[in-house]
């Protein structure tokens, strides 16, 4: 190769007759020597004659400057190793290129030769012809003519397509080009591959030199079904070879993740070959797909339909409360634990059956007779059903399981049971559950039971440690039933909790036959690109019949991938439809040339400059050494920058664990920041105080009180939310409340006050803030609070902790209002309490401990009920009704006394 | 020690100086205040303030001298006789010659910055001691109140007066040849004054801490030095700096001055003491 070594600028090699005279210039110029102020000097030049040597330039110094130089203009030159050229001719170039899935293994092999091929063509131009049909199905069209930059560009944006070249219209295309520029040369990088029509697009190409990759390393992957005894087959083709061919094929799940490894021989002279891939029947329902490792392309990928399908999960529940209240509904710990690409479906019982899911969860539904009879059809059909047992379903046991559950509630651990609640011990080795990490961080406190007399031991999915069966599960039709003996929320166990519940959820969902849906139009879910990898639909791609599956080829408008409606997805496979494999048989006289002929020219000009570069840095550090400015203590300094600096890297940060907010360690108290800092002021000292309060006088140990931002601030941390609203608070934004909506229904206590009224008004603090009422109705109007009441001392809030008769605070005698018991939630606790009194204004102590504000009308004991009304509010917050029943007290008593 | 022509750079490094003065004055001020008390009473009668005793008139007192209140209660003349106390004058003198401006950037201060300290420092003792202080040839002795400050600014001035009678004290880094030290101090007349020389040299100065190619300038502006190997010169120059020393000493001996030596690594407070007590000797 040092024959074909040539300079890009070889005038620039003129430039080494310069280095002797450089030798006798840098001999005679010594390294500058350090600079030092030295005071005794006339001591140093009595010495001097002794000490002065002549200097020079060390030998090795000179030596490295000199071919630092040498290597420069060498570098400047521009020595490069140039290949012969391959074009004949002169006009414009046309490439034709083929990108369908045979060329996706060597593809980047291809766009090198037809960057070298652009690179040669250089100003002649060039006309890029793909030759498979775009994803959005436009077929092959010769290109305009290129100038260099511009064709390397667009061969870099080539890519594979998962369907195979269009022969027919790529001959179009060819005769096209021909016509609108008579001069061309045509080259071909073709994938090598016999195809009909292949012939006809040759003739009209007509091209100078064909460039190909060898087609022998071609593999094409198809899932061949499963054997008889149940097993999954993986089949291989190619181009028949003399000599036996073993190819690995991987079975992956959804993640990506090798389930099973087999090696599919061929035998010499066969087109194809096949292996069993043996796995446990729960492992092969999780295989998603065929691979052949180490392969590029849709044609080493085989996608399999049932596994993968995508599932629509219809939820249902029983009762009357919300279920889906964050962390008490009984769906909301479900939902989130379902599968990632499954779609939901929550309603009635009725409303989620009609829209045939894949499978169906009840958390504590009671069926009517003629809804289990809907449900048996529902499970023979092939749905799967999930029910989680609760408080309706332990009363009212129905027939839908044929193990017969017993009425009433099991509990392991309440005050009577004197047992202690119970993990989840075992999956039954022979279950779908078999293999799944145990739930050991769930107790379960509660259960209902099925009567042991009628169990078949079979249909016993899960036991607890005592062996109480804690999931029951059978396959009925095509379909399962699952019955959960506990609740799908935290109240009878902690399963829902449970690290391994999604994994729980996932393994039931998925155990319907749903599967293949073999009628109805279907829709292409997830394609295949022509590397392999599956990515979302493009537009071009057009419903399919189910019915005709098996009849349809790769194309832009069916592209491989996973087809399918809401019963679950079909895999349409690149394999099924390719015709036998052979290799392309090429016209007589057109030179042929293997891809890794056709090379680029290596350039080492940048090589050499990098090393001239090195080169001079050494130098500099050795000169710097010579002056004695580089000592071992510099070099120590500079290492530890230098590490210093690499360590700015951001991968080199640890990265900090973002710590949980105070807020979540410690109960505390909360206010909305307002946005003057006065009444942040007042709100902060008010709520400090009433936090001093409740820790003294409660049991309660509050964190100091927080100001959050509704919409910024994560408000589920706090259980009050204290509001003061003036006349000159503005109106909220939709997020901020939102977020002050969701705070009361998950189940926080909001309270809004004023400092004060209009003149006129109810109470002693008429006047002192004119308009504060009409802002807090302006204020608070897009909230969704509940109907209203007053509050009276016949409520649980004036009983929580103190008894209180009335609800003063800096002011007396406004109203304060409640939710009406309709607007409560689940517990009966209202979400908000709405007071004109300003209570933080007399909580509120200043630095001195002394209060500050007057309190109006100042009646004695006043303070001390404002701060009685606040502790009421939190303990309120806190314990919810727990005191409901002492407001019956005084009948209780009267009765015993009677 | 000789004048030179006022050039814009001294003015710019005498502003510098001056800007630090105040600075410099209560860093003197702190170390004179850890010196033992000042100087005390001579234990004799003498022309001080402080009573002493009385004693009886004799022939040849002045009228004026009795001491009338307590010649009124007895039958004889009594003469009230005062304490002997000393006001002599310490004459201090600073080299300031270019080279003692090294080294320029260090933090702990040129050789320059610390002979004016301990000048300094030196004159404050005196002050409160009584005593006269004058810088050479550069202000009058002063005493008394603002005595100090007067001092420093006089210190930043060209020496321009007629020297003043009384003890030297001087401090430098002489390194000039030692006949040029010798003629100096007999142009000083220190055979006849007394008092103390401190020499201070930088620790470069007395270990010469080179290594390499090094030219050395002259900041007096002679001819620079080149020197390819300085580690290899770094023994010889320590015996030529060790034999200046030697002379140095030997000549202020000869001259009847206390001969000390100061490294500014070391601590300023020896050899404040150091000083202070040379020249109590020297009294």
């Amino acid at each position: 190769m040092i024959g074909a070594l040539s300079f890009a600028a070889p005038a620039v090699l003129a430039g080494i007759l310069v280095l002797p005279a450089l030798y006798f210039i840098l001999r005679a110029m010594p390294p500058a020597p350090r600079r030092q102020v030295f005071p005794p000097i006339r001591l140093l030049r009595m010495l001097a004659p002794t000490a002065h040597t002549p200097v020079r330039m060390p030998l090795w110094l000179l030596l490295l400057r000199l071919v630092a130089a040498a290597l420069l203009i060498v570098g400047f030159a521009g020595p490069q190793i140039v290949p012969p050229p391959i074009l004949a001719g002169r006009g414009p170039v046309l490439l034709a290129i083929d990108n369908g899935w045979a060329s996706a293994a060597d593809f980047a092999a291809r766009q090198a030769a037809a960057r070298r091929i652009a690179d040669e063509a250089g100003r002649r131009g060039v006309i890029l012809l793909s030759t498979a049909r775009a994803p959005d199905g436009k077929p092959p069209r010769p290109g305009p003519v290129l100038g260099r930059d511009a064709a390397l560009a667009a061969i870099g944006g080539l890519h594979p397509e998962p369907w195979p070249a269009d022969r027919r219209a790529d001959e179009a295309a060819a005769r096209a080009a021909r016509r609108a520029h008579p001069g061309l040369t045509a080259v071909y990088v073709a994938d090598g591959l016999a195809a009909p029509g292949l012939d006809a697009f040759l003739a009209a190409l007509r091209p100078e030199r064909i460039v190909t990759g060898s087609i022998a390393t071609l593999r094409l992957l198809d899932d061949a079904g499963t054997a008889p005894d149940g097993a999954m087959r993986a089949r291989v083709r190619l181009v028949p070879r003399p000599a036996p061919v073993s190819v690995p094929v991987l079975a992956e799940d959804r993640e990506g993740d090798a389930l099973a490894r087999a090696i599919v021989t061929i035998r010499p002279d066969h087109p194809t070959g096949t292996a069993r891939i043996d796995l446990p029947f729960a492992l092969q329902a999780r295989v998603s797909r065929l691979v052949i490792p180490g392969e590029d392309g849709a044609a080493a990928v085989a996608l399999l339909g049932g596994a993968s399908r995508q599932l629509l999960v219809g939820l249902a529940a029983g009762g009357t409360a919300d279920a889906e209240q964050r962390f008490t509904g009984e769906l909301y710990y479900v939902r989130r634990a379902l599968p990632q690409g499954a779609r939901r479906l929550a309603g009635s019982l009725v409303q989620v059956i009609g829209a045939d899911p894949g499978a169906l969860i009840l958390a504590d539904v009671d069926l009517r007779p003629e809804a289990v009879a809907r449900l048996r059809r529902y499970i023979a059909a092939g749905g799967v059903v999930i029910r989680f047992a609760g408080p309706l379903t332990a009363s009212r046991p129905d027939k839908l399981n044929p193990d017969k559950l017993l009425p009433g509630i099991r509990d392991l651990s309440g005050p009577l049971a004197g047992g202690h609640p119970e993990t989840i011990a075992a999956f039954a080795p022979d279950s779908p559950l078999a293999g799944l990490k145990l739930p050991l961080d769930a107790h379960i406190r509660r259960l209902i039971l099925p009567d042991p007399a009628q169990l078949a031991p079979a249909s016993v999915w899960a036991r607890l440690a005592d062996g109480t069966p804690i999931i029951l599960g059978q396959r009925l039709g095509r379909g399962a039933l699952v019955d959960v003996l506990t609740t799908a929320n935290p109240d009878w166990s902690d399963l829902p909790l449970s690290a391994a519940f999604p994994a729980l959820i996932r393994t039931l969902v998925h155990l319907g036959a749903g599967g293949a849906p073999s009628s109805g139009r279907l829709a292409l879910v997830r394609a295949l690109d022509g590397a392999g990898r599956l990515i979302p639909p493009a537009a071009a791609a057009k419903p399919l019949d189910a019915a005709r599956m098996r009849h349809v080829a790769a194309s832009p408008e069916h592209p491989p991938g996973l087809w399918g409606d809401t019963h679950g997805t079909v895999a349409l496979n690149l394999a099924g439809h390719v015709p036998k494999l052979a290799a392309a048989s090429w016209p007589a006289l057109v030179p042929v040339t293997g891809l890794d002929a056709v090379k680029r020219a290596r350039r080492f000009g940048p090589d050499i400059l990098a090393a001239a570069m090195a080169l001079l840095l050494f130098d500099m550090l050795a000169t710097l050494w010579l002056r004695g400015a580089l000592r071992i203590g510099t070099l120590r300094i500079g290492a530890i920058l230098g590490a210093v600096s690499l360590c700015l890297w951001p991968s080199c940060i640890p990265h900090a664990r973002a710590a949980p907010p105070e807020a979540a360690l410690n109960t505390t108290l909360a206010y909305v920041r307002a946005d003057d800092p006065a009444t942040d002021r007042i709100v902060r000292a008010g709520l400090a105080a009433l936090t001093a309060a409740v820790n003294a006088e409660t049991a309660a140990v509050l964190g100091p009180p927080r100001g959050v931002v509704p919409g910024r601030d994560d408000l589920d941390l706090y259980p009050l939310l204290y509001w003061r609203i003036t006349s000159r608070t503005r109106p909220p934004t939709p997020p901020v409340c939102a977020a002050l909506d969701a705070f009361m229904r998950g189940g926080g206590l909001l309270v809004i006050d004023t400092d004060g009224g209009d003149a006129g008004q109810a109470g002693s603090g008429a006047g002192f803030d004119p308009g504060a009422q009409a802002s807090r109705r302006r204020v608070t109007s897009c909230l969704s609070l509940p109907p209203l009441r007053p509050l009276t001392d016949r409520d649980t809030l004036a009983h929580t902790f103190f008894l209180l008769r009335s609800f003063p605070g800096r002011f007396d005698g406004a109203p304060v209002y409640i939710a009406v018991r309709g607007g409560r939630d689940a517990d009966g606790v209202s979400p908000v309490v709405i007071g004109a009194n300003d209570w933080a204004g007399a909580w509120a102590l200043g630095a001195d401990g002394t209060p500050l504000f007057a309190l109006l009308p100042g009646m004695p004991g006043q303070r001390q009920a404002a701060l009685r009304v606040g502790v009421n509010l939190v303990m309120y917050a806190l314990t919810g009704t727990y005191k409901a029943d002492q407001l019956q007290i005084p009948a209780i008593l009267q009765r015993l006394g009677e | 020690m000789a004048d030179r022509p006022g050039r814009a750079a001294d003015v710019a490094a005498a502003g510098a100086l001056a800007a630090r003065l105040p600075a410099l004055i209560l860093a003197a001020r702190r170390l004179a205040s850890a010196m033992a008390p000042g100087y005390h009473g001579r234990r004799r009668a003498g022309t001080g303030e402080q009573f002493w005793q009385y004693r009886e008139l004799n022939h040849a007192d002045p009228a004026r001298s009795i001491d009338w209140r307590r010649s009124a209660r007895g039958e004889r003349l009594y003469v009230r006789e005062r304490e002997w106390e000393t006001a002599e004058t310490l004459v201090i003198d600073i080299a300031d010659h270019p080279g003692m401006a090294f080294p320029a950037s260090s933090p702990g201060g040129s050789k320059a910055d610390r002979a004016l300290l301990l000048g300094l420092a030196l004159a404050a003792l005196a002050l409160d001691g009584g005593e006269r202080v004058a810088a050479w040839r550069r202000t009058p002795p002063l005493g008394g109140p603002g005595a100090l400050e007067r001092l420093a600014a006089g210190f930043l001035m060209h020496a321009a007066l007629p020297p003043a009678g009384g003890r030297l004290a001087l401090i430098g880094d002489f390194l000039d040849p030692p006949e040029a030290i010798a003629a100096a101090l007999s142009a000083m007349g220190a055979r006849q004054r007394g008092g103390a020389l401190l020499q201070l040299l930088d620790p470069a100065e007395c270990d010469f801490p080179f290594r390499g190619r090094v030219l050395f300038e002259d900041p007096a502006g002679g001819p620079a030095e080149d020197i390819s190997r300085a580690e290899d010169m770094a023994a010889s120059y320590r015996h030529r700096i060790e034999a200046q020393r030697d002379a140095v000493a030997r000549i202020a001996e000869a001259a009847r001055l206390q001969p000390l030596f100061h490294r500014t690594d070391t601590p300023a407070g020896p050899a404040l003491a150091a000083l202070r007590a040379a020249l109590e000797t020297a009294r």
